[in-house]
């Protein structure tokens, strides 16, 4: 018998043991690959404006994917490695070699990973269709997606699983070296009794939950406002505080209640609290982790979600013209509006015109970021803002007098009134203007092209009707063209094509909602996506910690279930109570980190994007997918720790 | 009165071994029985088989009256939690429960009333000298009353019978005369039937009753009558001898 043939007896006698690793992989396969397939499918590809930008976020996602991957499988084959340790200890007892005990399970895990990359593939593959979906409806783009198996995502798919293979070997080959055969000789340690609880921490960690959660509610009152940080330290601190105390405290006094109880003596009971009881020291830390990182990860789902929902109002608000460019010569005018007219008839077109300046030194007097501002500013009449404000139906109209002006900002600067010492700017060489107000309206936005460049806003200075007639006389004027359009989502193309004629001429200004609409939304789509996939895979992994560690318990509660079969407890009685007591480990940290993480979302996120139904989709999906991974933990683990309780003592 | 266990022809084969051959053995209500034998005679094959843990391959056996053939998995089962008690060399207490609990769990499976487990309960805690440590857990009481805790949990379902396989080989001598003679008690106070396997002449010379196995058959058998244990002991000790082989 060949180490080859003994890998394979090994699987096919172990197989449930295995069905677990090769779920494992094959998750970490289908994930990879449906990140790695979304990266080369043509169809997405094509969809998307900045490509650049696109292949970088997705390639460095499916890094982090993977350094996901290889954490989550080299904790499952630790985890089998330790559960084995009996077995290779027979190995070596028997004179093989380390070596040949590494090769074996070499040939063993190269067995699973193809069996698992294979079928990752041929389900990532169809997927990604669905997921390529929902990146285009988050983007908005209407592009059908293909099922795809691109050779790049392919190729790139093995290498990377065969590098893991390597690691993995290595970790047995490690793992195997530390076997004692000492070990195989040993019993298992003595446990202790288990701690009594005290009422009053387990009052308080139910106060420091509630209590957090109390200030969570009320997040808009003046106690948060005035004093941020030091509330924002004190409940994160309760939250931690008591959920530790939740599971070490709480929990622990409960059963030490339910074990009070008279009818604590009537059936198997006695037999799951009295182990949970036993167990409560080996979990607090691990729950409580648990528990808080579970509701983290799903918080900054949330919290992505609102920085996209939010993102797509910012360049509402900061791009009300749909289409801005310096003034054409009449021929290309035509052209233009053709174009617009072709798939976005105009709505509504306005000319102003100003004078540009020389550079202005000293803008911080205006600007609290000058660095995003032009240094020559453009003058414009009040009657032009005004015309505008009414083409908008948004803003206010100015009434300037002699040499009063204001300051045009956008979302970064705080609009100020100036009363006392209004500052002064002298433009033209000798024309000084007194600054009365600073107003946050972008009558020119920031000058964008369909590729995604962008360079500084035009500053800009209303001043007033006469002052402006008696500059025009003398100094060239700029026009612009400021174009509203219909469905301004879609007019990419147009965008496209218009840019080209407008820059034609060397430094015209051009300025597009749609170009900074993609980018923006292209991007806080790409993070949001990302994001919600590490969460699924971070939930998993996490759940995955509580799983194995109940299985290594099982190992060593077999003789404890053993004793209970000698006293004449049946299989369906020795299931039940392992049915319990399994969900007593798993059902008190999902709830709680539900709990934590429901109570962080709600009023501070769900309340801010509730128009938005894609957007609680993905979250409600991320949480129903930790309950789902939590549920199949907790089948699965029921099943395996049966199993390994009912195997025959080899001792 | 129908006899407590009673074989014929009893046989057991692992494959082409034949470990029990044809035995025939009459076991009386409230007697005290030992099974010695080397190892390798068959004995805790005898058990097992009598405890209906293991199925024989020929032959029948009858407790109380009741052939085993002629009882499904679940009769079995029910008849081993209700009229069957075990004590095992290694104690096999949990150690998450405590002592009382690890006492009371046969009834517990059984959902006896709380008010009926505390009285049979407390019948015991004389008897075995356990009431000091009722709430200790098993990892903070001596070998010796380990092994009293598991014979109060074997007697506690006031079963027709008790097998104890090996019950003092874990433990001194001090605390094994301790146990045997409390079992002893046991015994003559509920008419408990005890079949105790065992390979110590010690123990067996404190049983009413001693059947030698060897090679799966029986080849002697002595009751104590009004002998003395000492007397006892060194008559079984001479049959021992005579036997020959490996006692473990």
């Amino acid at each position: 018998m060949n180490l080859v043939d003994l890998s394979w007896r090994n699987m096919k006698r172990n197989f449930r043991l295995y069905t677990i690793y090769f779920i494992s992989m094959f998750v970490g396969v289908v994930i990879y690959f449906t990140f790695s397939g979304l990266m080369f499918n043509k169809d997405v590809v094509a969809a998307i404006q900045n490509k650049e930008n696109y292949k970088m976020v997705i390639s460095l996602a499916s890094v982090i994917v993977f350094l996901f991957i290889v954490f989550f499988i080299l904790y499952a084959n630790s985890f089998f490695m330790k559960q084995r340790k009996k077995e290779f200890g027979m190995y070596l007892l028997y004179g093989m070699k380390e070596r040949q005990v590494a090769a074996m399970v070499f040939f063993e895990t190269l067995f699973l990973s193809a069996i698992s990359v294979f079928s990752g593939i041929l389900i990532g593959g169809l997927l990604s269709k669905f997921f390529g979906a929902v990146l285009m409806n988050l983007m908005r783009y209407n592009e059908d997606i293909s099922f795809a198996f691109p050779l790049e995502a392919i190729v790139s798919t093995v290498l990377l699983f065969a590098l893991l293979i390597i690691i993995i070997t290595i970790q047995s080959y490690f793992n195997v070296r530390r076997v004692q055969l000492v070990e195989l000789f040993h019993a298992k340690e003595k446990r202790d009794k288990p701690f009594t609880f005290s009422f009053g921490l387990a009052l308080l960690s139910i106060i420091l939950i509630a209590g957090s959660y109390y200030m969570i509610t009320i997040g808009d009152t003046d106690i948060w406002k005035d004093h941020f940080k030091e509330t924002l330290a004190a409940v994160t601190v309760a939250l931690i505080a008591g959920t530790y105390l939740f599971f070490r405290q709480f929990s622990g006094w409960m059963l030490q209640k339910l074990s009070q109880r008279k009818n604590y003596f009537i059936g198997s009971k006695m037999l799951w609290i009295s182990s949970l009881r036993f167990s409560i020291r080996g979990n607090t830390v691990n729950f409580t982790f648990n528990s808080l990182i579970s509701a983290i990860v799903i918080f900054t789902v949330g919290f992505i979600a609102v920085d996209y929902a939010v993102k797509g109002e910012v360049v509402k608000k900061e791009f009300p013209n749909h289409i801005a460019f310096s003034t054409q010569d009449d021929a290309t005018q035509r052209q233009i509006e053709q174009l617009m007219n072709d798939s976005h008839p105009i709505i509504d077109h306005e000319t102003i015109t100003g004078i540009q300046t020389e550079k202005i030194q000293n803008r911080n007097a205006f600007f609290s970021h000058p660095e995003y501002y032009t240094e020559e500013f453009y003058l414009f009449p009040e009657s032009q803002l005004n015309a505008i404000v009414d083409l908008r139906k948004a803003g206010e109209k100015a009434d300037l007098e002699g040499e009063e002006a204001i300051v045009l900002t956008r979302g970064i600067d705080e609009p100020e009134k100036y009363k006392s010492s209004q500052p002064e700017m002298t433009v033209l060489e000798d024309n000084t203007f007194r600054v009365v107000e600073k107003i946050r309206y972008p009558l020119l936005s920031i000058p964008t092209s369909p590729g995604g460049n962008t360079q500084p806003q035009p500053s800009v200075l209303i001043i007033s009707n006469e002052a402006f007639e008696n500059l025009r006389e003398h100094h060239t004027l700029s026009s612009f063209e400021i174009y509203q359009i219909e469905d301004p989502k879609t007019s990419n193309d147009v965008s496209r094509e218009i840019y080209d004629l407008v820059m034609k001429t060397e430094g015209a200004y051009y300025s597009a909602y749609i170009d900074m609409y993609s980018i923006d939304t292209e991007s806080s789509s790409l993070i949001l996506f990302s994001v919600a996939f590490f969460a699924v895979i971070a939930l998993f992994a996490l759940g995955s910690v509580i799983y194995f560690k109940q299985l290594r318990e099982a190992t060593e509660e077999r003789e404890h279930y053993a004793i209970l079969r000698k006293i004449g407890v049946d299989d369906k009685e020795m299931k039940k109570i392992i049915r319990k007591q399994l969900l007593f480990v798993f059902l008190p940290p999902l709830l709680l980190g539900l709990l934590h993480s429901w109570f962080l979302l709600y009023y501070t996120v769900i309340l801010v994007i509730k128009d938005l139904p894609s957007l609680t989709a993905i979250i409600f999906s991320v949480m129903g997918l930790y309950v789902l991974t939590y549920l199949i933990f907790y089948i699965s683990s029921v099943s395996i720790y049966y199993k390994i309780v009912s195997e025959k003592n080899t001792r | 009165m129908t006899k407590m266990i009673q074989t014929k022809n009893l046989s057991k084969s692992y494959g082409k071994t034949q470990v029990l051959k044809n035995i025939d053995l009459t076991v009386e209500r409230g007697e005290f029985t030992a099974i010695m034998g080397p190892s390798g005679s068959g004995k805790t094959t005898l058990m097992n088989t009598l405890s209906t843990i293991d199925a024989f391959s020929g032959g029948n056996v009858w407790i109380e009256g009741n052939s085993l053939l002629d009882m499904k998995k679940k009769a079995l089962r029910e008849f081993r939690q209700k009229r069957m008690g075990f004590i095992f060399q290694d104690y096999n207490l949990l150690d998450t429960l405590t002592v009382k609990e690890n006492i009371l769990l046969p009834l517990s499976l059984q959902k006896t009333p709380v008010a009926e487990m505390e009285k049979r309960l407390a019948k015991l805690i004389d008897a075995l000298n356990i009431e000091s440590i009722l709430h200790q857990y098993p990892s903070e009481i001596s070998g010796g009353q380990k092994q009293r805790t598991a014979a109060a949990r074997a007697i506690i379902t006031s079963p027709a019978i008790v097998f104890a396989d090996e019950p003092t080989g874990a433990l001194d001598s001090r605390s094994a005369t301790q146990l045997l003679e409390q079992i002893q008690l046991l015994n003559e106070t509920f008419k408990t039937t005890v079949l105790m396997i065992t390979h110590d002449p010690y123990a067996a010379s404190y049983c009413q009753r001693v059947v030698f196995l060897r090679d799966g058959k029986i080849v002697n058998e002595m009751f104590k009558g009004e002998q003395t244990e000492k007397e006892f002991f060194d008559r079984i000790l001479t049959i021992q001898s005579a036997i020959g082989s490996d006692w473990r």
